[in-house]
């Protein structure tokens, strides 16, 4: 082996320790974004009465921490504990990340009494996260960029409201906690959930098929591959949401929709097992996300 | 008056982290040869970034070998930006072991692969070159081209997944012509890297030329002043970015004798 060589595959042997950090605070990353963005979507679309309950309060802080924690960290662990990891367009989008997350802390008691009335505020600021991502990933830049950068922000947002929706859920539903409000927000969230699961797939075809270069490339590549992972993950996770609602409703005699305080508390229960191992399989997409990101065309 | 205190506090951190996005973006982007990236963007279920540096990227390879030298830049044609960077080491014997990294304007999945005969550089007519052990890589993947990649063909390489950066390392043998009259071991060695086409135009190329004998190189492609593309000092030259078509070095040597002269 020549010189050169010699250097090149010595450089590709890094720390198997740092890439599985890496991923790990990916994942976790991944988690803060929905649990910020979907539990602040769940509760201006779908249940603005459930912001008196402390559990949402608890998800929304956890989600800034773990924001913040992964948008500092990562770039750190990638590129060496230096400022110039921070450095160019990823940094850029880091810190407005985190200064979006701190204009949020700052200003969200004030407005969170009134979240009808600030529901275009709130909404384009989480429009903001959202692009905080979308600007610092591949769909900036190259081919098609405009259909890239569109879906990105459908899929991140289809993200947020499906799996922060679901995690708002089994945090009322598994401690059987203000049961009466469900009988409005599964329904609500029932319209939520299907155009989610419409927009990810959408998006995520046209994102795939746009950073490969087309059908060929993606089928042919670990990209695809590891893109493969993910759809059976995810393709498990719905079936699973659908026959833990069919289960539930058979449990309590009656639909999932219709759950509420005379509901049989096994009915309940069975509802929010269900409802918390489909996020559990929404972990698993996550981390094939993480492992994904790994295999994306550089 | 807490809540007053919060608002202030939330402010200031966000007033704060938008100075430092500003400063973020008026900071240079480090390349994978100054930190190898393991992975690629922070964006939840997005796909990775595509900033070049965000790759997992070969490094050059390291400058130690370079005597009084400062390191190559970490940035530019083939690492930050679509080009070539070429790291070129010359043996005792005037081989030339060429390690190249090549960043492509957009991903790719197979190259057009050409290495051009030097021949046609000035004085250097009788060269018999030959391009030896050659390797390709992908992230970390070794790729096999579908046929030997010689001097002066074009060959196209079909690449394991859609990519932007491409790898490469071989040996140029025969490109040195002893000069005459001249000092025992002087020479001058033709050096015409690979020209790596994807979709897309081809970028800038930047050749870094190392070596205890290199005493200078020069670009004769570029004519008129552009010849003197070259700066650094004895054993260690860095050409400015030269159109891919036209990178081409001359580089004048002393080979050293074989066991260092005490055979």
């Amino acid at each position: 082996m020549i010189a050169g060589a010699t250097a090149v595959a010595g450089d590709v042997t890094t720390s198997g320790f740092d890439t599985v950090l890496l991923g790990g605070v990916r994942v976790l990353g991944y988690l803060g974004f929905v649990l910020l963005v979907g539990t602040t979507f769940f509760l201006t679309w779908l249940w603005p009465e459930g912001r008196v309950l402390p559990t949402f309060r608890r998800l929304i802080a956890l989600g800034a921490a773990l924001t913040v924690i992964a948008t500092l960290a990562i770039p750190l662990i990638g590129s060496g504990f230096a400022w110039s990891s921070y450095a160019g367009r990823d940094g850029v989008w880091s810190f407005a990340r985190i200064s979006l997350v701190a204009l949020g802390i700052a200003f969200a008691p004030d407005i969170s009494g009134t979240t009808r009335r600030h529901r275009l505020l709130i909404t384009l600021w989480q429009l903001a996260m959202i692009e905080t991502y979308v600007l610092s990933s591949d769909a900036w830049g190259g081919s098609l960029a405009a259909v890239k950068i569109v879906a990105t922000t459908g899929h991140l947002a289809a993200t947020a409201a499906w799996l922060g929706g679901l995690l708002a859920l089994a945090s009322v539903l598994i401690p059987s906690d203000g049961l009466d409000a469900l009988h409005e927000v599964l329904p609500r969230f029932s319209i939520v959930a299907i155009v989610s699961v419409i927009t990810l797939v959408v998006s995520g075809t046209l994102h795939a098929l746009a950073v490969a270069g087309g059908v060929h490339a993606l089928i042919d590549s670990r990209f695809g591959t590891s893109l493969i992972v993910k759809i059976v993950v995810f393709g498990a996770m719905l079936l699973l949401g659908n026959v833990g609602r069919q289960y539930a409703g058979q449990a309590a005699r009656r639909s999932a929709l219709e759950i509420d305080e005379t509901a049989p508390p096994h009915s309940v229960q069975a509802l929010g097992v269900a409802i918390g191992m489909e996020f559990s399989l929404a972990a698993g997409v996550l981390v094939a996300t993480a492992v994904l990101v790994q295999f994306a065309p550089g | 008056m807490r809540q007053h205190l919060r608002r202030m506090s939330g402010l200031l951190l966000a007033v704060a982290c938008a100075a430092a996005a500003v400063a973020a973006g008026r900071t240079p982007e480090p390349s994978a040869a100054a930190a190898p990236v393991i992975g690629g963007s922070s964006g939840p279920a997005a796909a990775p970034s595509s900033s070049p540096s965000a790759s997992s990227s070969p490094r050059a390879p390291s400058s130690t070998s370079r005597p009084n030298a400062a390191p190559f830049p970490k940035s530019g044609p083939g690492r930050s930006i679509p080009g070539s960077f070429v790291v070129a080491s010359l043996d005792n014997m005037g081989a030339v072991l060429v390690w190249q990294r090549v960043l492509l304007p957009a991903p790719s999945t197979s190259v057009k692969v050409q290495v051009p005969d030097p021949r046609s550089l000035p004085g250097l007519r009788d060269v018999q070159p030959m391009m030896r052990d050659v390797q390709i890589q992908v992230g970390d993947q070794p790729v096999a081209p579908s046929e030997p990649l010689q001097i002066g063909r074009t060959v196209t390489v079909t690449l394991p997944e859609p990519t932007r950066s491409v790898a490469l390392g071989y040996r140029l043998t025969g490109v040195a012509q002893r000069s005459s009259p001249a000092p025992v071991g002087r020479a001058l060695i033709a050096l015409a890297p690979a020209q790596v086409t994807g979709s897309g135009a081809s970028g800038p190329t930047v050749i870094g030329i190392t070596g205890t004998g290199v005493l200078g190189a020069q670009c004769p492609r570029q004519g008129g002043p552009g010849q003197f593309c070259a700066v650094g000092t004895t054993g260690s030259f860095l050409t400015r970015p030269l159109a891919a078509a036209d990178a081409a070095v001359v580089i004048q040597a002393t080979l050293a004798a074989p066991n260092g002269g005490s055979g």
